[in-house]
């Protein structure tokens, strides 16, 4: 239950979601689930996956705060 | 289709004054900056590019109901506070210093004994899920490390993050650090807290969210005087708690993923549940009284199964303990007063049998 209120938190601020999709991602096995995540955050225009120094870097540059999420 | 709803869109506007960054995996995790309650599905730092930490954020005090402890309302009360404190610094550094925590064991968990077989990156290309080093492995690990090395576990340990509950508050999960009730003749009551305070430092600290919170009250003493700066009708007041040696020991750990290896050294892989007060009266049962609601099958687990304990069984005594408490106090008493190797002696109903069995700590 945890889990997916926290994967709506995370998800509703990046992308819209299709429930018809959502459960058809329930099916997919872990290391699938694992791999669309990535595609899809490498396309994101706001989230760094899995880069903290990139992040580290992008707001001292920009002299941004950072929000890292642990998900 | 999922609609959006205004605080989605209000958090997405906000979100767009950050450098946004999800972490998935446990490995590598650099373990002197991130320190979080590794329990957590969801956790959440706010910071500086100079790795100061404004606050963070994500809460859990079950398995069930996660919007008692969080909601997309608290979140975004949460950013909003950062950055403030993000317009604020560095003059408000100094209050901010001690957000972070001291040098830990191992500067990474893969460095753990138990968590040697992972690598600081994941196997995109294999079996992906399978590299990923959980969170909750690193409390787990920090446990049987300790143990092995015949340690007794530290109360930090046993009861980690407490909630503000272990104070005799409870907050609000829709706002920022808001008083929604103080349990009469606790800590939080004699301290003077009120419905209605909103709590804006603690020891110091600015207070964005319960985890804030938490943070404060993993790192305090057993007893510990804590000093609490609070906003009522347009004024400020400050508050001293005093909290006793056992202030902690209301602080439920059953939900947590690390206490499994808890379970396997202490209840020989059972999980144990307090019989509830209607099924008690029908069976007369009065003081400790805890239904077996599992019991391991296989290898490590299984010690309670080799001393004959069933699923279904009800524990009715425990190391000469009659009176009522849950899971996790008697686990607590386990880690405080046995050793490794030890025998304890347990009493069960199987039906309307009463036996007597004992039960190995690993």
């Amino acid at each position: 239950m945890a889990g997916k209120l926290a994967l709506t938190l995370l998800l509703s601020v990046s992308t819209f979601l299709c429930a018809g999709a959502l459960a058809a991602e329930e099916k997919k096995d872990r290391d699938t689930l694992v791999r669309d995540d990535l595609s899809e955050m490498r396309d994101s225009d706001l989230w760094i996956y899995n880069d903290v120094e990139k992040a580290f870097e992008l707001a001292r540059k920009t002299s941004r705060p950072l929000l890292i999420v642990f998900r | 289709m999922q609609v959006a709803r205004p605080q989605d869109l209000k958090l997405k506007r906000l979100l767009k004054k950050f450098v946004c960054v999800r972490v998935v995996q446990g490995n590598s995790l650099n373990l002197e900056l991130f320190q979080f309650d590794y329990d957590l599905t969801f956790a959440a730092f706010f910071m500086n590019a100079d790795r100061t930490i404004y606050g963070r954020y994500g809460t859990r005090s079950s398995q069930e109901k996660p919007e008692r402890d969080i909601s997309m309302q608290g979140f975004v009360s949460a950013i909003e506070g950062a950055l403030e404190l993000h317009a604020s610094f560095p003059e408000n550094r100094r209050s901010l210093a001690d957000k972070q925590g001291g040098k830990p064991r191992y500067p990474a968990p893969e460095r753990y004994p138990t968590l040697k077989r992972y690598t600081p990156l994941l196997n995109y290309g294999g079996k992906v899920a399978q590299s990923c080093l959980h969170c909750h492995m690193i409390n787990a690990a920090e446990i049987e490390l300790l143990r092995s090395k015949k340690a007794p576990l530290p109360d930090k340990i046993l009861y980690p993050w407490p909630l503000p509950g272990a104070l005799g508050l409870q907050l609000s999960p829709a706002e920022r650090a808001l008083v929604v009730n103080v349990v009469p003749s606790s800590a939080a009551h004699e301290a003077g807290f009120r419905h209605g305070d909103r709590i804006l430092s603690l020891e110091g600290q600015p207070i964005l969210s319960t985890a804030d919170i938490q943070w404060v009250l993993h790192n305090a003493p057993s007893p510990a005087k804590l000093t609490a700066v609070v906003k009522r009708a347009e004024k400020t007041t400050r508050l001293k708690l005093r909290l006793d040696a056992d202030w902690r020991k209301s602080t439920d750990i059953s939900w947590r993923g690390s206490t499994w290896p808890l379970r396997r050294m202490g209840f020989g892989g059972m999980r144990l549940k307090d019989v509830w007060d209607g099924d008690r009266k029908k069976r007369g049962l009065e003081g400790l009284a805890l239904w077996v609601r599992h019991v391991g099958q296989y290898g490590v687990h299984r010690a309670a199964k080799d001393a004959g304990f069933r699923k279904g069984d009800i524990v009715i005594e425990f190391d000469g303990i009659r009176e009522r408490l849950t899971e996790s106090e008697l686990l607590v008493h386990i880690f405080r007063k046995r050793k490794a190797g030890d025998l304890i002696p347990v009493k069960i109903l199987r039906g309307n049998k009463r036996m007597s069995l004992r039960l190995p700590v690993r």
